[in-house]
């Protein structure tokens, strides 16, 4: 049965990050760490709590897998357990981010976007 | 940049680790057991990374930032683990009774990580007391 990603809006800011995080490829947690650390040029840092609720809840309900658990020789020898995006992961981040951007129109189009625009400049 | 490999970074190192270790106990030991060597092993890599770049003070704040995702997520956790034994024990109660058309209904209604239920159905305990359901 095909399930409605709509079904999970919102996502938690730490799962929609994940997602951002492994669109393109697979990586471990750390890597996922790392992925958005970088990103959001070190603004938000996913503590290891809130990263593996976060994978656990979205194994749940399908938006991950795991692959195998291998060795990463970029950080060090240790075998890791590497995540992939599903699917059904990918519809639920574009249906997110089609949220995201309706709200964006929301803002523009109430001229609050504007104002932060020009906030910016100054 | 590498990082100095002296005496006080690998003691700080060793004894963050272990305070860690020791501090997962407050997670329920399902996620632990799942998950508590992964945290770990991220742990003892940002603590590498917070040394690298702010030294001791670097891992001082990496534990207030540590202590408080700890808190909130083990309770959030402990939280989300009584919900689901409630909502278990809610199904194996109408089980017990001989409704199974209600319990069918009630796990597919509920959200079981894992199949879980499914899991507790197959246990030759509840089996035997009420006959294993064929429609699940």
């Amino acid at each position: 049965m095909n399930r409605d990603p709509e079904s999970l809006l919102p996502l938690t800011p730490a799962v929609f990050h994940i997602l951002l995080a492994l669109a393109g490829s697979e990586r471990h947690g750390y890597g996922i760490m790392q992925e958005v650390a970088q990103y959001t040029e070190g603004k938000l840092r996913l503590g290891a709590g809130t990263l593996y609720r976060s994978i656990k809840h979205m194994l749940d309900e399908g938006l991950i897998v795991e692959s195998d658990e291998r060795p990463d020789p970029v950080v060090n020898n240790e075998r890791r357990r590497y995540y992939h995006l599903t699917n059904f992961g990918k519809e639920v981040a574009q249906a997110e981010i089609e949220r995201l951007t309706h709200l964006m129109g929301v803002a523009k189009a109430k001229q609050l976007l504007l104002s932060l625009e020009m906030a910016l400049c100054i | 940049m590498d990082i100095p490999d002296t005496l006080f970074y690998r003691w700080l190192l060793q004894v963050s680790n272990r305070a860690y270790h020791l501090l997962l106990a407050a997670y329920p030991s399902g996620f632990r057991h799942i998950y508590g060597r992964h945290m770990a092993q991220v742990f003892r890599d940002c603590c590498r990374d917070a040394y690298q770049q702010g030294g001791s003070m670097g891992v001082m704040m990496l534990w207030l930032v540590t202590l408080y995702d700890l808190g909130t997520n083990a309770l959030g956790e402990h939280i989300s683990a009584l919900v689901q034994d409630i909502q278990e024990k809610n199904v194996m109660h109408v089980l017990l009774s001989g409704k199974q058309e209600q319990a069918i209904f009630m796990i597919s209604s509920q959200q079981f990580p894992d199949a879980s239920m499914f899991r507790l159905l197959d246990c030759p305990c509840t089996a035997r007391r009420i006959g294993k359901p064929q429609a699940l």
